[in-house]
């Protein structure tokens, strides 16, 4: 299963209290593919994003990075992994009380290592790249919807991380908005070379940005192939999801 | 009925245990305060940021706390203690109730309402919106970042603040003694200093110095750990301030005792 070792789940449990919400993951991301985690609301996949960035420690199971268990890490080396990861937040998470330049400088200037110039350099030109130059002096409060995630995205990417973490990057975007997002991480992915792992029930935006989607149901997975085996799939509990079916395998949760 | 005296004490237990449980939390992130103080200076910028908001902004509501509190101790005193034909003493009751009891536990409630309150609420926020977790990714860790430059900036100015509600009270007090009852200035004041100590000012302060540490790590610690949305930031924000304000009332009785076993003579 492990092909580079890179990113590995290993029969991953993890509950809270009675709620059991990863059953046994187990799956690989390979260097260089961008891969979609769909499923249900409730089936865990945010949680497997936690995991991999330490913020979460599996019950049982290990999450592997280049070899290295996550769980057993200490809190210098959890630091080092993650100044490997870029993540974009479900809602943003951009910090309210500072202006769109200090969050996208955030991070540079907690790794350190760049002066004040280079980091407003970098700071101008990955938001023109989400296309917002300009707008250093905003804050949060003054953006929408769209431009905050576009916001957050830049912040993800000044790092230049080996990987990118994506929570539901088109939730709460209008059609067109969730497009140009789309746009923004293929574009990205292209300019910046890395490795990506998106979590999303946005099917539109799954079949657009991938390279390989898995199927999350009840914490394992239940399903893997390309866009295109997902979307002529016979399987009856993928059919169900993709076409939106409350009938089926898939018992929906009220 | 037995069952619902069961019921009673199973839930009352419960209550007691988390509450212990978090006293332990409480002091495992003052720990985590003081290992990280070590490591370095907190963050300027947020650290400014505090000062200000909870020194500078704070002046009114001392300002209100103090004087009312000192005119209120000295006007009912002052017809008690002048039908006596001790008038005089009025200063040294309100000095001394001011600086030893009065001022350090009401300033340090206003501030838990007003300062401690707002920190839960942020700090809620931020965990309920994944701002911690952003950090967190960015390699920044949040007891560092927010929880070191709030405590070093609660704990600095509660005491600075309970100091300047000592002075306001001490002055509204005795203000209104000469002023509107009537009192002889020379005597209040003369009486005032040959009872009043710089130790009764220390006394005071000190305590300030415990409750805006206890209040900052608490309201730290409850914001930190919100779940659950709007709910939960609201939940975290009541918690905090009550339970503060029972520390402040809890360990005013235990200083008192302590700082009583080590005044001068």
């Amino acid at each position: 299963m492990n092909e580079d070792g890179f990113i590995v789940f290993e029969d991953v449990h993890k509950s809270f209290g009675s709620l059991h919400v990863l059953g046994g993951l187990s799956f690989e991301v390979r260097r260089g593919e961008t891969l979609t985690i769909i499923g249900q609301s409730g089936t865990g996949k945010s949680v497997t994003l936690r995991c991999l960035l330490g913020l979460l420690t599996p019950d049982e199971g290990r999450v592997l990075y280049e070899g290295r268990c996550v769980a057993e890490m200490d809190e210098q080396e959890l630091v080092e992994l993650r100044s490997h990861f870029g993540m974009l937040f479900q809602g943003s998470a951009l910090f309210d009380s500072l202006n769109v330049g200090d969050n996208v400088a955030f991070g540079l200037r907690a790794r350190g290592g760049k002066d004040e110039e280079e980091t407003r350099d970098v700071v101008e030109r990955t938001l023109r790249a989400v296309g917002l130059p300009g707008i250093q002096e905003k804050m949060p409060a003054e953006l929408s919807g769209g431009m905050k995630k576009r916001v957050a995205l830049a912040r993800a990417v000044a790092m230049e991380p080996d990987v990118l973490l994506y929570d539901e990057p088109t939730t709460g975007l209008d059609p067109i908005m969730a497009d140009a997002i789309n746009n923004l991480i293929l574009s990205m992915q292209r300019a910046y070379q890395v490795t990506s792992i998106a979590v999303t029930h946005d099917l539109t935006s799954a079949y657009k940005i991938s390279d390989r989607m898995i199927m999350l149901h009840e914490g394992r997975v239940v399903g893997e192939g390309t866009p295109e085996e997902i979307r002529n799939t016979t399987d009856p509990m993928i059919r169900q999801f993709i076409e939106g079916q409350a009938e089926g395998p898939i018992k929906a949760v009220m | 009925m037995i069952r619902f005296l069961c019921d009673c004490m199973a839930r009352l237990g419960a209550q007691v245990e988390e509450g212990i449980r978090g006293v332990g939390r409480v002091v495992l992130l003052f720990y985590e305060v003081l290992r990280w103080s070590v490591r370095g200076s907190p963050d300027r910028r947020v650290l400014v940021q505090q000062l200000s908001f909870i020194g500078v902004e704070s002046l009114p509501v001392i300002i209100t706390t103090g004087a009312f509190t000192g005119m209120v101790l000295a006007y009912s005193s002052y017809a008690e203690l002048s039908g006596l034909g001790v008038g005089s003493w009025v200063g040294p009751l309100v000095a001394k109730g001011l600086t030893q009891q009065l001022a350090p536990t009401l300033a340090g409630i206003m501030l838990a309402g007003r300062v401690g309150c707002a920190m839960a609420a942020e700090l809620g926020y931020m965990a309920v919106s994944e701002q911690i977790d952003a950090l967190k990714t960015m390699g920044t860790n949040p007891v560092r970042y927010l929880v070191v430059p709030r405590v070093f900036a609660f704990t600095t100015m509660t005491p600075l603040l309970t100091g300047f509600a000592m002075l306001i009270g001490i002055t509204g007090g005795i203000g209104l003694c000469v002023f509107v009852l009537g009192a002889e200035w020379h005597y209040m004041w003369n009486e005032t200093q040959e009872w009043m100590y710089t130790y009764d000012f220390f006394r005071g302060m000190s305590k300030g110095l415990v409750f805006g540490l206890t209040t900052a790590l608490i309201c730290c610690y409850k914001g930190l750990n919100a779940t659950g949305g709007a709910q939960g930031v609201g939940k975290a924000t009541t918690e905090a301030n009550v339970a503060s304000c029972i520390t402040i009332l809890v360990a005013n009785l235990f200083l008192t005792m302590l700082l009583g076993i080590w005044a001068p003579e």
